[in-house]
């Protein structure tokens, strides 16, 4: 018994001087650290910086909140016609994913094996995939298409710019573009150092998107106060349209 | 940040103002031209242009309450709205809506519901487009011949059976003596399709008033948005307690573009004669007819759907 705790006991003394030596090797910081989602608000850039080992390339991620999306699978039916049927349920699967790096990742990938989850092809480990009933295509595949036809998936090259090596380090800066079509909550910048055996070091940073000024007020009111709100756009359109027809009235009478 | 994109809230993006404009004002044109509320038009330009299908839907109908009450106005000091008329359907309407929200879950229940709800599309927009289309051509080139004196023509069954119905009542506007029942049946018949279809109906509705309670086109205009105005508002209220998927924001910007496009309309509807309205009304349906069938037809782009309310 005694020898088994010993052993757990090594077993988690090296996992945390291992992490310790990781996150020593990778330092990030990312600005603004909270996204305020204002009436014009029509997407923004993230900017992270810091430091990776020298003889690695920087891979940084702008990951959403996974949550279950349930979707529907497209089929035939009686050869004609094309319908919603079979039910799809993905599981594991990030709201946002927007992954950049210096140079193609699909060169980094080959590589480097361990840093083919990185990407968006990837990410087919991690996400969960139930599917109702038989089907003729790659889900995978077709969920993918659907995200970046989205903007919320994308993958970018060339946009991360290091700086000179020193001490075995290089600094790293990557601006993000956050797309328009983004909902307040929690959201994280990852970032990984890739060298020629695959994952050298990792660190990553939560950020928070947050509405304010009058989409923070719409909001409130049509989701805390929901009746009132759906009386009020009511009313408010009846009026609007009152007004129009009045100015249209007075022009014609001129 | 660009001062001519907006963040809607409720939708989770941000559009362009001057695009959103500009849909409203063409959805308006159309709805001040032909009476019908635009909802099957707009909703697929919304979805087209980033907004989710669920608050496309129901900010849709927002805004037609806005537009419609713009198109009546226009049309009430043209004196071409049957109050009277409007109300009965409105309330044929309203029991029929309710009636249809039951079948669509038994449907659903069943599972075959989408299936039925786009076949049901498919046939409606394709007999009524066809029918207003070749009705309207044949009475375009009637008009150009010497019309036969009315004894001459013989009264049809179905105006036999229409006479013949008891709670007969004046509509002076329209200019007709008619059962109250004739009103009240045809709306919830067209407040069934609707609910099922999941449209302001609007476009059944028109040829309805037209073909079937033999209203003066202009009336059935001016009347088909007074009804929608009720319709539409009822909808707006649900949708916004029940799913929160009205953005206010995005209505109002439309109807500030539809109700000026409405207004266009009501006007340029004035140097059109009847049959001219009912042939580019059956052409717009036609259109929209043709797009579903190839949408049902067609390989889609992308072979997933998010799952959405009705």
């Amino acid at each position: 018994m005694k020898i088994r705790y010993f052993t757990l006991l090594a077993v988690l003394c090296l996992f945390s001087a291992s992490t310790a030596s990781a996150q020593d090797k990778l330092r990030l910081t990312v600005q603004p650290q909270t996204i305020n989602i204002g009436t014009f608000y029509n997407g923004t850039t993230l900017t992270a910086t810091g430091s990776i080992p020298a003889d690695s390339e920087a891979v940084v991620r702008f990951l959403g909140d996974s949550a279950e999306v349930h979707m529907k699978q497209k089929a035939r039916v009686a050869g004609v016609m094309w319908m919603n049927l079979g039910s799809v349920t993905f599981e594991k699967a990030p709201s946002v994913c927007i992954v950049s790096s210096a140079v193609d990742l699909k060169n980094l990938a080959s590589k480097a094996g361990a840093a083919d989850g990185l990407n968006l092809a990837g990410m087919r480990q991690s996400i969960q995939i139930k599917s109702e009933g038989k089907c003729n295509f790659d889900i995978f595949d077709e969920f993918l298409k659907m995200k970046k036809q989205e903007g919320l998936y994308r993958q970018l090259s060339g946009n991360i710019s290091y700086g000179k090596p020193a001490n075995g380090q290089k600094t790293f800066r990557a601006l993000i573009p956050l797309p328009s079509r983004l909902k307040p909550g929690a959201y994280t910048v990852d970032v990984s150092a890739v060298g020629s055996g695959g994952i050298v070091a990792r660190g990553e940073q939560p950020i928070e998107a947050k509405l304010v000024g009058p989409p923070a007020l719409m909001a409130t009111l049509a989701f805390n106060y929901p009746i009132l709100y759906g009386v009020l756009a009511s009313l408010i359109a009846i009026l609007a349209g009152l007004g129009i027809g009045l100015v249209f009235q007075s022009k014609g009478a001129h | 940040m660009s001062l001519f994109h907006m963040y809607l809230p409720i939708a989770g993006n941000s559009v362009n103002i001057l695009l959103i404009l500009g849909l409203g004002l063409a959805v308006g044109l159309l709805s001040g031209l032909f009476g019908v509320g635009g909802g099957f038009l707009m909703t697929p330009l919304l979805i087209m242009v980033g907004i989710p299908p669920t608050v496309a839907a129901a900010t849709d109908s927002n805004q037609i309450v806005g537009a419609s009450t713009s198109g009546t106005l226009a049309h009430f000091r043209l004196g071409n709205v049957d109050v009277k008329m409007g109300l009965l359907l409105l309330l044929g309407g309203i029991a029929g809506g309710t009636v249809g929200v039951g079948i669509i879950k038994v449907l659903r229940a069943m599972g075959n519901a989408n299936l039925l709800i786009q076949i049901c599309y498919v046939v409606m927009l394709g007999v009524i487009g066809a029918y207003m289309f070749a009705e309207s051509l044949q009475s375009m080139s009637k008009a150009k011949k010497d019309a036969p004196p009315p004894e001459a023509r013989k009264e049809s069954l179905y105006a036999r059976i229409v006479k013949n119905l008891p709670w007969q009542t004046e509509f002076e506007r329209s200019g007709l003596r008619l059962s109250v029942l004739m009103p009240l049946v045809l709306g919830a018949f067209v407040g069934i399709l609707a609910a099922i279809m999941g449209v302001g109906g609007g476009f059944i509705m028109v040829p309805v008033m037209v073909y079937m309670l033999r209203m003066p086109m202009h009336v059935v205009v001016g009347t088909s948005l007074f009804q929608i105005l009720f319709t539409c508002a009822d909808v707006t209220i649900m949708q916004s307690w029940q799913n929160h998927t009205v953005d206010f924001v995005l209505a109002l910007i439309l109807l500030i573009g539809s109700s000026v496009g409405a207004q266009v309309g009501a006007k340029l509807g004035r140097k059109l004669r009847g049959d001219q309205l009912k042939i580019l009304l059956a052409c717009i349906v036609l259109l929209v007819w043709f797009q579903m069938l190839y949408g049902l037809v067609a390989r889609p782009d992308i072979l997933l759907a998010y799952v959405k309310g009705h």
